[in-house]
């Protein structure tokens, strides 16, 4: 009687164990995100690339829609079913496409910029941060790893080479047939990191180099063809950060102003669309004329709390547009502005919104 | 959700159904080794030693599969070879400290631990402590992992040795040698581990999708561990010796994949830790003084080079961090009428010498603990502490703790405990002396933590079952947060406050059958951790879950031995995590859940044992830490070998 008891018991043990397997394994599973219609077109509006976090693979592509006024979020991955990489750095337009490139992942990847669908991919490049379009033959893409700027084809993404710099390159501006190339990091190497070098685009070729300000970060040519470079003055406010305005033909240095403050970096250093006035970032928004001899003594637009981390103006309608990259742990905002500094609203983007788009 | 919750409940619910039956006591097996009971200061129900028979069956894992599968511990692991970290009761591998022979192992650069590379092969005992568990030493917010060596004496000449074979080329020797008398107990320790580690799965983070061999992730670890004892007519003395290589070369993640300039990046380490007690026993009393000396030394190295010959050096790190710990420790036990009280005095120094730091720096740690526990009456006991820290660079604290332990006359079978304190962290070396961003005015992280537990203890003849219940709540302020600044640099602040709450269950089973042993560990854990500092609430993201911290975690181990043959089945469930702190419930701000399911079986003969093992039984695919590919269904075959000249006389 007691043997049989105990098998009564054994058994039920044996059911309750397989009912824990059961109740544990059973579990709904997850679903993958369905891929949206790849047909939509995208209508007019701007990107928006947001970073994500460094070694996350988290970056996303955002577009905002100029008709609806609302953001498209994760727009790389609903269009294409691929994540958009680690550290998705910037954009540059050519034709129908654009050149997306995503740092940490050493890729840059084609896509219609009227769609955000694939259209091609260059990969196995070191540290990619910005592309420069020269023709249909040629583009240049600089690098936060190695001294040099790659070359590939523009129209088939086949690398052809590289230029080499003998520092690391970010920002790339061409102008009349040179490219400056502003050397803005010093990681990991030992030359200065106060340059900005002039490529001959049609030699490919390093032919100059004009010394500025620690950190160049970024570059525009105003109404009158003159080169304006921002620097922030080092990783560590080494020294005061400056502002350059520089004859692109003469490579003669035009104006330098200084900031007051040595504990501010400046940067994202851009142009309303009449190209007469520079608009950046220094906590918060700040607007200068070409022709001012000094840095504003308050910004256009206070940060007031706010993380601004990118800066655009729309080529169109001069409105301003700025990223609040928050606490870089949750999706950052796009505040748009109008031409007088007027906020007209606010809207969600990604984790760290960190590139502003316009085609 | 629901329904898992419903399903567990439903499971517990029967078991104890099951138990009814009302025996005084339980009735234990006598065991080869008896370990007394280290720990006085945490009670019973706070603590969970992992049963020596399950670590026997993961001798040839490392200490975080062992957690992970037989605990309530969520452990975040980046894949086979890489780092795995314990959370605890909704807190951070920072606020888990990990006790071996009673110092802390948590290095003084980052706090925390990687529980893969201990081998558990290397520890006799392995218990986990929570509830103000801390108060031992501080840090241990979350809760405390003790592993420790114990003295074997009287064993005569005891041989171990192990040798496994898994998928991937993944390899492990483990050998032991023991001799111990009435006066002298030595134990010689040795493992190798190594992997090729190149296991197949499917690549999402590429276009197109495709099937990819996991890249650069083999590893090596190798060590070896030296202990002696000395029996005197009153004392002991000991000295451990452990060390250990660890050679790891470190796997990008699935989105890149294609990085040029063909990079090589690893990281090695190695420690040596050594400790020296010397335990002095007296009617109602002892004192021990203890001495340990860690060695750590890490070192990172990438290295990219150009595409073309001669494939110059673009890129190359190679970071040396080197740390060294001497910590001491002087306590006395005495019992006096019913009180049984303990004090002790700890002095550490800890130097870190790296090259993110502008200088050597060093700390110097002072602690004073006293505690004292009574039975009140037949059935309450009351245990009271306290300890006072003092760590250079930081403010000092006193941390007080209080628990009460209820067990009715009337049925013996149950205990409820109360308990309620304050436990400190200090900041890392880290969060001081890091270059840029480090702040030395940091204050340490302050929990005020409560916790009431149930036990309910059922035996017969035939089955034993215990289940547990615990319910805690900590609000930890002052929580050390890296935050972006203007400078662009993050440094770290005191800006967070954590509120951690949550249930754990938990329900071991015993059963024999004539030959038939049946046993079954559950555990559950459902935990809510939010921020709710006003940093959080201006930022939005206040009463979310912290992120990689699941909700629902859980873990089933059945195991069904007859004879020399034995099969074990083990389940662990992991809930969806949070990746980002973001609101929308898209792909890149959650892991999804998964269920994984393991088997082995083994078959003793003679002195050898013959095991088998199937990890993720249904081939899941899943990630435990975004983008980072984790092994489909794999095998290893263990042989082991035991030889006792004690065993030997006997037969």
């Amino acid at each position: 009687m007691l043997r049989t008891n105990h098998f009564q018991l054994f058994y039920k043990f044996l059911i309750i164990g397989l009912i824990s397997i059961l109740a544990f394994s059973c579990l709904k599973e997850d679903e993958e995100v369905d891929p949206i219609s790849n047909n939509m077109n995208l209508g007019k509006g701007f990107f928006v690339l947001n970073q994500g976090n460094f070694t996350s693979g988290n970056a996303s592509m955002s577009f905002f829609r100029n008709d609806s006024s609302k953001m498209l979020n994760n727009l790389f991955y609903q269009r294409n079913g691929v994540p958009l990489g680690d550290v998705a750095q910037s954009m540059t337009f050519w034709k129908n496409y654009a050149f997306v490139v995503v740092n940490n992942s050493s890729t840059i990847w084609v896509i219609n910029a009227n769609t955000a669908v694939i259209a091609g991919k260059l990969s196995g490049l070191h540290s990619p941060r910005y592309v420069c379009v020269i023709d249909a033959e040629k583009s240049y893409v600089s690098d936060f790893q190695i001294p040099g700027i790659t070359v590939f084809q523009t129209s088939t993404m086949q690398s052809l080479g590289t230029i080499p710099t003998g520092k690391t390159t970010e920002r790339l501006l061409l102008h009349e047939n040179k490219v400056f190339a502003a050397n803005w990091s010093q990681y990991n190497q030992l030359a200065p990191n106060n340059t900005v070098q002039v490529i001959d685009a049609g030699l490919d070729q390093l032919v100059d180099s004009i010394v500025v300000a620690k950190e160049p970060n970024s570059m525009v040519i105003d109404k009158n063809g003159k080169l304006w470079v921002l620097c922030s003055g080092g990783f560590l406010n080494e020294e005061l950060p400056a502002l350059f305005k520089i004859n692109p033909t003469s490579l003669e240095i035009e104006k330098r102003i200084d900031f007051p403050d040595i504990n501010t970096s400046p940067e994202q250093l851009c142009l309303n669309s009449n190209a007469d006035t520079l608009f950046f970032l220094n906590n918060g928004v700040y607007r200068m004329d070409i022709e001012a001899n000094s840095i504003p003594d308050f910004p256009y637009i206070d940060s007031d709390g706010r993380n601004f981390y990118s800066l655009a103006i729309d080529p169109n309608t001069s409105e301003i547009v700025a990223t609040d990259a928050g606490n870089y742990l949750q999706k950052g905002y796009v505040f748009r502005f109008k031409p007088d500094g007027t906020i007209i609203d606010s809207i969600a983007a990604g984790i760290i919104p960190g590139f502003i788009g316009f085609n | 959700m629901k329904m898992r919750s419903f399903f567990i409940a439903a499971i517990f619910a029967l078991l104890q159904y099951l138990s009814h039956a009302s025996i005084p006591d339980t009735i234990q097996l006598g065991q080869i080794e008896v370990k007394a009971q280290i720990h006085k200061s945490i009670g019973k129900l706070r603590n969970e030693k992992i049963d020596s028979l399950v670590l026997s069956s993961f001798k040839t894992q490392s200490l975080s599969e062992l957690v992970q599968q037989n605990s309530n511990v969520f452990l975040k692991s980046n894949g086979p070879g890489g780092l795995s970290t314990a959370s605890f009761r909704g807190t951070t591998a920072n606020h888990t400290l990990v006790l071996w022979n009673g110092f802390p192992i948590n290095g003084p650069q980052l706090g925390q631990v990687d529980f893969s590379v201990i081998p558990v092969f290397f520890m006799d005992y392995v218990s986990l402590s929570v509830g103000n568990a801390g108060i031992l030493r501080p840090s241990g917010i979350g809760g405390v992992v003790m592993v420790d060596n114990v003295a074997n004496f009287n064993n005569n000449l005891r041989i171990d040795a192990v040798q496994s074979f898994g998928s991937f080329g993944s390899y492990g020797t483990y050998a032991s040698i023991a001799y111990g008398n009435t006066r002298i107990s030595a134990k010689s320790r040795f493992f190798r581990k190594s992997s090729r580690n190149d296991f197949t799965y499917e690549n999402t983070a590429v276009w197109p999708k495709r099937n990819m061999k996991q890249l650069n992730a083999s590893y090596l670890d190798e060590g070896f561990q030296q202990e002696v004892h000395l029996q005197f007519q009153k004392s002991v003395l000991s000295f451990v010796s452990w060390n250990q290589w660890n050679a790891h070369n470190l796997p990008p993640i699935m989105t890149n994949l294609e990085r040029g300039g063909d990079p090589k990046e690893h990281q090695n380490d190695f420690f040596s830790r050594n400790y020296l007690n010397y335990k002095r026993f007296w009617e109602n009393g002892k004192l021990e003084v203890k001495s340990s000396y860690f060695i750590e030394d890490q070192h990172y190295y990438l290295k990219t080079t150009s595409f073309i010959p001669p494939f110059d050096v673009v890129s190359l790190i190679d970071s040396h961090n080197n740390s060294q710990s001497w910590m001491n420790s002087f306590t006395v036990f005495q019992k006096i009428g019913i009180v049984n009280f303990a004090a002790s005095l700890q002095y550490d120094h800890e130097f870190v010498e790296s090259g993110n730091y502008n200088s050597l720096e060093d700390r110097q740690r002072l602690g004073v603990h006293v505690s004292g526990d009574m039975q009140l009456s037949p059935s309450l006991h009351l245990q009271i502490q306290s300890r006072y820290d003092h760590v250079a660079e930081s403010k000092s604290g006193i941390s007080p703790f209080v628990e009460l332990e209820y067990q009715p006359t009337s049925n013996k079978n149950l205990v409820f405990s109360l308990s309620g304190g304050k436990t400190l962290r200090f900041p890392t070396m880290n969060d001081l002396y890091w270059y840029p961003g480090g702040n030395n005015r940091l204050v340490p992280e302050q929990a005020l933590s409560a916790n009431l537990a149930a036990e309910w203890r059922v035996s017969t003849d035939l089955f034993s079952s215990r289940s547990k219940i615990a319910f805690y709540a900590s609000d930890i302020q002052d929580w050390i947060q890296w935050r972006p600044t203007s400078f662009r640099y993050w440094v770290p602040e005191n800006v967070a406050r954590v509120f951690a709450r949550g249930l754990e269950f938990q329900q071991h089973f015993n059963m024999d059958l004539d030959e038939v042993n049946v046993s079954l560990r559950a555990h559950y854990a459902y935990t809510k951790t939010t921020d709710e500092s006003p940093i959080a609430q201006i930022d939005n993201y206040s009463g979310r879950q912290l992120i990689y911290i699941p909700r629902h975690h859980g873990n089933l181990l059945l195991q069904v031995k007859r004879n020399k043959l034995y099969l074990n089945t083990g389940l662990e469930l992991v809930g969806q995590r949070r990746t980002s702190y973001n609101d929308d419930q898209g792909w890149f701000d959650y892991l999804p859940s998964y269920q994984l399911l393991n088997i082995s079986s083994g078959y003793h003969f003679r002195d050898f044992e013959l095991g088998f093992k199937i990890n993720n039984l249904f081939d899941k695919s899943y990630q435990a830490v975004m983008w980072r590919p984790m092994p489909g269904r794999n095998y290893e075959c263990v042989i082991s070998y035991k030889f006792s000249s004690k065993n030997n006389a006997k037969q």
